[in-house]
């Protein structure tokens, strides 16, 4: 009789010989080192913008004359804002200029400038033309027609109290900073922002400021043995101020009694808008390492901050931030706006959510911005629509503070490279800046932006500047085209600037809602005029527009493709950027 | 079956495999490619670098900053030897004291997923959640807190990342689970977080009752009144509201100024040694004077010794020995 026994051992022990020594391959395999695959996600996006600089004739660089002594300013950058300079309905820009800190040391080169628009994107150096002077150390730039005599009008702000009122005669900017009674006082001045205050037809000014600091006060900071720029943690806020507008050519200034001189706060960034939809605009300032501020309006004059309550002051975990830039959006459609916030590098870019009139939450992570955002360091900022689909994009400036930061991170770079972010529809936005074209992918220390249909296509474009780099045109490629309405609003009895208005456009299922907004961003205001995109409809159903002051107007069936101008109190009549002057 | 080996052989065959086999799999020649090789080179042929290794390690031991220069020495260390146990944790203890969260989870990241030790997964997440990459974070430590559901900070963590993903429903599960503990350790963020997790579901008594907890742990927590001023408001509360966003306000202040205090220190600091290495002996006098009030007792001593010497170096003798008494009596 055989056994079977011995073979059946056998058997057993040879597969357990060749089970060990498969796993010891597998095992030596599994050490061994892994190719790596790089991880570009599965981003995509038809969105696409070309950087258009070269062609576009805005050959503007900003110089802010960096030195060893590393004085805070020098690493701040300047603003940007469009203004139809000439009334030919093609957006122009005025690019804000620093320079060396002393005055004496002050070169040419470092002028403010105006470049104005053909209307089809080409631009030209019209500086000189306009007269547009520069003054101070330039910081920020606010636009609105603040005499209503139909020309827009400019407010520069300065580091070292040269803040400059221009007034546009039609053909130049003249000086009425002193006439108007808006002297600076001296202090650092950031973003500033024309709005109505008490909705009583005329543009009242409300001006950021930051610290009190100067290069005989400076303090020397370290970070781990290396030389850095400042912190603002180290000095005194210095309080906002409010001028109202007295209706003939001068301003008084009423920040004592609206309870600006008490709140004073480290101020970099200011948003204007209706945030709860009661007719008058709101104030939302964030600030650097101090709680941002929402000032409630309550339409006489009275403000109110109500930012620690709402949830909008904060970050998530109750911690101050260094805030850089805001903006506001109905991101998500719910008719109510949502308060967005550029913050430091490690924190997030703030989105805080209206869940219900005046209750905010901080949803950034949960809708797929927070991550991306922690990586940079944000400054300027701006809701667009992008892709014409109806909802609102978004665009961030990023740019780190230490031109050192290599020797404190192995990681964080001093130029990084700007975010775009695409809003799905859904609630979620996804980080499509490695793929939506040549113009994001220019790594510079950005500050500004603001967003325009700069070549009169339908679109929106955008301008960033750059701290001691070139200012960059991101012309807006985007092949798929959706259409789009854009409305320039011109007030009647409100001011000429519209700014304050609210448009509901109800094309197709949905409203799209907008706000002429007197500032956003960084230092900036963008474009006044109001960008609807409208997915694949043809036309605007229905148009409500809510004219500061209460009147309201009601139009039907607005064709897409077009150009619009809205003179409160009549009807529509389109028009072409850059082909005529449309006089006042 | 036909076989050209005699089953003698095969057994013999079978055992030799076996026993190769083991030996692989205990010695673990597989794995000792990369760790154990630049472990063993790393000792067997660099001298130089090993006791620049021990120099920075005992530099860290004290709580110290690696200068610079020696951090950069480091990484190419770990350049060369990116295996070696020895390297990798130097380095990870230097980026953890530079508070490089981006270089430390960099570092952790190297590690491939499947070789990571538990200790290595856990700083990994907590690395994220320093970085706020909740998402990633709630990816790692999620599973970990699933699997160990009586872990307290495990939970806590893992409940943190879920809340800021915007998923409450898992973060209210994880915090939930090891709530007792929580107490216990007394883990403050972790009860705000619940508390806002009632908050946005409305459920605002509950927001309140829980925040409550959390201002009884600490009643100048920063985090625990602005959550319950918030709630308060929400609820129309507005005296109750109002009280907790000053508290959170006097708080923010209080921490604003104790950073303010140690970043001009540490301005100072340097200032001062600038200063007393290039023999600029009034400058370091006013430096130091600036710091005095500044500093606690012990750091006055050190101050005062500069002061004497600096004072020595001006030939002001009485002023020296006075400093050097003062130096005496801060010890």
């Amino acid at each position: 009789m055989i056994s079977r026994k011995p073979d059946h051992n056998h058997n057993f022990m040879r597969k357990i010989a060749i089970f060990l020594l498969v796993s010891a391959l597998l095992l030596s395999l599994n050490c061994a080192p892994k190719p790596t695959v790089p991880t570009s996600g599965n981003v995509s996006t038809k969105l696409r913008f070309d950087d258009g600089t070269a062609r576009s004739g805005i050959n503007f660089r900003h110089v802010p004359t960096r030195t060893a002594e590393k004085w805070m300013p020098q690493i701040m950058g300047s603003g940007v804002g469009i203004i139809d300079v000439n009334r030919d309905g093609a957006p122009d820009v005025v690019l804000v200029n620093s320079g060396a800190m002393r005055a004496t040391e002050r070169s040419v080169d470092a002028r403010t400038r105006l470049y104005v628009n053909d209307g089809h994107g080409n631009f030209t150096d019209d500086t000189d033309k306009w007269k547009l002077p520069s003054a101070g150390y330039g910081m920020g730039v606010a636009v609105g027609d603040f005499d209503n005599d139909g020309w827009p009008d400019l407010f520069l702000t300065t580091y070292d109290g040269k803040d400059l009122l221009l007034r546009n005669t039609g053909t130049e900017f003249t000086d009425v900073t002193a006439k108007a009674g808006v002297q600076s006082d001296g202090k650092w001045s950031t973003s500033a922002g024309f709005f109505d205050l008490e909705n009583d037809g005329d543009l009242d000014l409300f001006l950021v400021r930051y610290i009190d600091y100067s290069p005989e006060n400076a303090v020397k900071t370290y970070r781990n043995g290396v030389p850095t720029y400042s912190t603002p943690i180290l000095y005194q806020p210095v309080p906002d101020r409010l001028f109202r507008n007295n209706g003939n050519g001068t301003f008084t200034d009423v920040s004592q009694t609206a309870g600006l001189s008490a709140a004073a706060r480290k101020g970099l960034a200011l948003a204007l808008g209706d945030i709860d939809l009661d007719g008058d605009t709101d104030i939302y300032v964030a600030n650097d390492t101090n709680p941002n501020q929402l000032w409630l309006n309550d339409g006489k004059g009275g403000l109110r901050d109500v930012a620690a309550l709402s949830g909008v002051a904060y970050s998530e975990a109750g911690a101050e931030e260094g805030s850089m830039g805001a903006d506001f959006s109905d991101y998500d459609g719910n008719g109510l706006l949502d308060i967005i916030c550029a913050n430091f590098q490690t924190e997030t870019t703030a989105l805080y959510q209206q869940d219900q009139p005046l209750l905010f939450r901080e949803v950034s992570d949960a809708v797929g911005i927070g991550e991306a955002a922690r990586g940079r360091l944000k400054f300027g900022i701006d809701f667009f629509d992008a892709d014409n689909d109806g909802d609102e994009d978004l665009l961030v400036a990023n740019g780190h503070i230490e031109d050192n930061i290599e020797q404190n991170s192995s990681t964080v770079t001093f130029a990084q490279l700007n975010s775009l972010y695409e809003n799905l529809g859904n609630g979620k936005f996804s980080d499509v800046s490695a793929v939506a074209g040549r113009a994001l992918a220019d790594q510079q220390v950005s500050r500004s932006l603001v967003t325009a249909d700069l070549d009169g296509d339908g679109d929106l474009d955008f301008i960033v500047t750059n701290n001691g780099g070139t200012a960059q045109v991101g012309i807006n490629s985007t092949e798929e085209k959706n259409g789009f309405v854009i409305l320039w609003l011109e007030g009647g009895n409100a001011n000429r600037s519209a700014i304050g208005a609210r448009v509901l456009a109800k094309v197709g299922g949905r409203t799209i809602q907008r706000q002429v907004m007197g500032a956003q961003s960084y230092l900036s205001v963008s474009d006044l005029r109001l960008h609807f995109g409208l997915g694949s409809a043809f036309k605007i159903d229905e148009l409500t527009v809510y004219w500061p002051g209460g009147e309201t107007q009601v139009f039907r069936d607005l064709g897409g493709g077009s150009f619009y101008h809205l003179v409160q109190g009549r009807d529509p009549v389109k028009f072409i950027p850059g082909a005529v002057v449309i006089a006042p | 079956m036909n076989t050209t080996f005699p089953n003698i052989f095969r057994r013999q065959l079978d055992l030799a495999l076996i026993f190769v086999s083991l030996v692989l799999a205990i010695s673990g020649i597989g794995c000792r490619t990369a760790a154990q090789r630049d472990a063993e080179n790393l000792a067997r042929d660099d001298a130089a670098a090993r006791s620049e290794l021990q120099r920075m390690k005992a530099t860290l031991l004290q709580g110290q900053n690696i200068a610079p220069d020696d951090l950069t020495r480091l990484k190419k260390l770990h350049e060369k030897y990116p295996a070696a146990a020895d390297v990798r944790q130097v380095l990870q203890q230097a980026l953890q004291l530079r508070r490089d969260w981006e270089g430390l989870a960099q570092l952790l990241q190297e590690i491939p997923a499947d070789e990571r030790t538990r200790p290595d997964q856990e700083s990994l997440g907590k690395v994220y959640l320093k970085l706020g990459r909740f998402a990633e974070a709630a990816k790692i430590l999620g599973p970990l807190a699933n699997a160990a559901p009586a872990e307290v900070e495990l939970n806590s963590l893992a409940g943190q990342a879920w809340f800021y993903t915007g998923d409450h429903d898992r973060a209210a599960v994880a915090l939930d689970r090891v709530w007792t503990g929580i107490l216990s350790a007394k883990l403050l963020d972790a009860v705000v977080t619940r508390g806002l997790i009632f908050f946005y579901r409305g459920e605002n008594p509950r927001a309140v009752e829980t925040i409550q907890i959390a201002l009884e742990m600490d009643a100048d927590s920063v985090a625990a009144n602005n959550a319950i001023a918030r709630v308060y408001a929400a609820m129309g509360d507005q005296q109750q509201a109002l009280i907790h966003q000053q508290r959170a306000e006097q708080g923010h202040a209080r921490q604003t100024a104790q950073e303010a205090q140690s970043m001009r220190l540490v301005g100072l600091s340097y200032d001062l040694k600038a200063a007393f290495d290039e023999r600029r002996f009034s400058d370091c006098i006013r430096i130091s004077q600036e710091m005095l009030p500044m500093t606690e007792l012990h750091q006055q001593a050190l101050i005062y010794q500069y002061q004497a010497q600096c004072y020595q170096g001006m030939g002001q003798t009485d002023a020296a020995q006075r400093a050097q008494a003062e130096a005496a009596k801060s010890r």
